[in-house]
């Protein structure tokens, strides 16, 4: 078990290294040397914030514990992008000749823009985000204590949580909400998440291939530990699939946080028809090892370490 | 002269209404594939349900909509320039 100081140093070097990321983005994009930041790989990887903490937490275990069940929450979205040009290139375009800047605004603005609209919109996001926000820093909470579980230190969850909240307030308001003009882009935000993509999928690979190659005797082996292990019913394509499928394609327009990375932070159509494969071919890097990495030998191999 | 280029620009029009006509069916087919009672197929009999093969089926088909999904970027994002 690592030491509790250590995971603090490594948590604090990351959101430093993220924190400086956003700053160098925004400088060169004041200065006006976009480069790399007004490409479309950048913006793809940026959509990769549909991947939360969750997808760490909660789609392993359901894959654990449903078996393919997880695999909707992936679908929808990726449906939604390879039709791209009759949905997503069409709110873009809406977006950028309306000036809109939140799903509240887009939807105010059917409506002669109103702002009674607006607010009642914003408010049912709040109340729509506000579990969903518990829900990551709780995973967020759960993982340090994972790490820490062990260690004589008695890190109590709460103020855990309460530091990452403030921390991610501080990201929010130095990077985000500080320009809320139309036309401007976050290009700190942007990069910042598109680094933590890299991050997250090298992270999912890297477990992936050392528990299917390293823990187990290779795909074969692992694909008949999994149909022991994995649970798999004649209910699993049935009308929750169905269901799951669709929220989740409305999901990946309708979250306030991928309205804005789709929408608002677009700056070229084309780099919508580069997204429209690259991110589902993202999605399906961070499932492949999913199954493997919900199998108990996870579990035995993580407390052991 | 003039005839030429506007029958051109005809032509390439025909061309990017044909492409965006089948970048439709594209989401459509993925719908069938996917989400529809066709999945069941590999779950209906209990006993017999293969986990190796229902994996292969959802990512091969994943990867193969993917694969299509590049040739439409390509083949739209090239429509849109020349128009």
């Amino acid at each position: 078990m690592l030491n509790s100081n250590i995971i603090v140093i490594i948590c604090l070097i990351y959101v430093g290294s993220l924190f400086a990321v956003a700053g160098l983005a925004e400088r060169r994009a004041k200065k006006g040397k976009l480069g790399f930041l007004h490409s479309p790989l950048i913006y793809t990887l940026s959509i990769s914030v549909y991947c939360t903490a969750w997808t760490f937490y909660g789609s392993v275990g359901s894959a654990a514990l449903n078996g393919f069940e997880f695999l909707a929450i992936y679908l929808g979205p990726t449906i939604v992008f390879v039709g791209w040009w009759w949905f997503l290139r069409k709110l873009v375009r809406i977006g950028r000749t309306q000036r809109i800047t939140s799903i509240a605004d887009l939807i105010s603005s059917r409506y002669g823009k109103s702002n009674t609209l607006g607010v009642i919109v914003t408010l049912l996001a709040i109340l729509g985000s506000t579990p969903y926000i518990a829900l990551q820093l709780q995973s967020l909470t759960l993982s340090f204590a994972v790490f820490t579980e062990n260690s004589n230190s008695n890190y109590n969850p709460i103020i855990t949580a309460l530091f990452i909240a403030a921390g991610l307030a501080l990201f929010t308001i130095l990077f985000g909400t500080r320009n809320l003009d139309a036309n401007e882009r976050h290009h700190g935000v942007v990069t910042a998440i598109a680094l933590e993509a890299i991050v997250k999928l090298v992270a999912f690979i890297s477990v992936g291939i050392f528990v299917v190659w390293g823990l187990s005797d290779g795909p074969s082996n692992m694909l008949d530990i999994m149909e022991k292990s994995i649970p798999i019913t004649n209910q699993v394509f049935s009308s929750r699939w169905v269901t799951l499928t669709f929220l989740s394609a409305t999901a990946i327009i309708c979250l306030p946080r991928m309205f804005q990375v789709i929408v608002v932070e677009n700056s070229a159509e084309k780099h919508l028809a580069t997204a429209s494969w690259a991110f589902p071919l993202y999605l399906l890097l961070m499932c492949i090892f999913r199954f493997t990495n919900s199998g108990n030998r996870v579990k035995h191999f993580a407390r052991r370490l | 002269m003039n005839d030429t280029s506007s029958e051109k620009r005809d032509i390439k029009r025909r061309k990017l209404r044909k492409i965006t006509e089948f970048s439709a069916g594209i989401p459509i087919l993925a719908i069938c594939l996917l989400v529809s009672p066709l999945l069941n197929g590999f779950t209906t009999d209990f006993d017999q349900v293969n986990f190796s093969s229902v994996i292969f089926y959802i990512f091969g088909t994943w990867g193969i909509f993917i694969i299509l999904a590049i040739f439409m970027a390509r083949l739209l994002t090239n429509g849109v320039d020349e128009n």
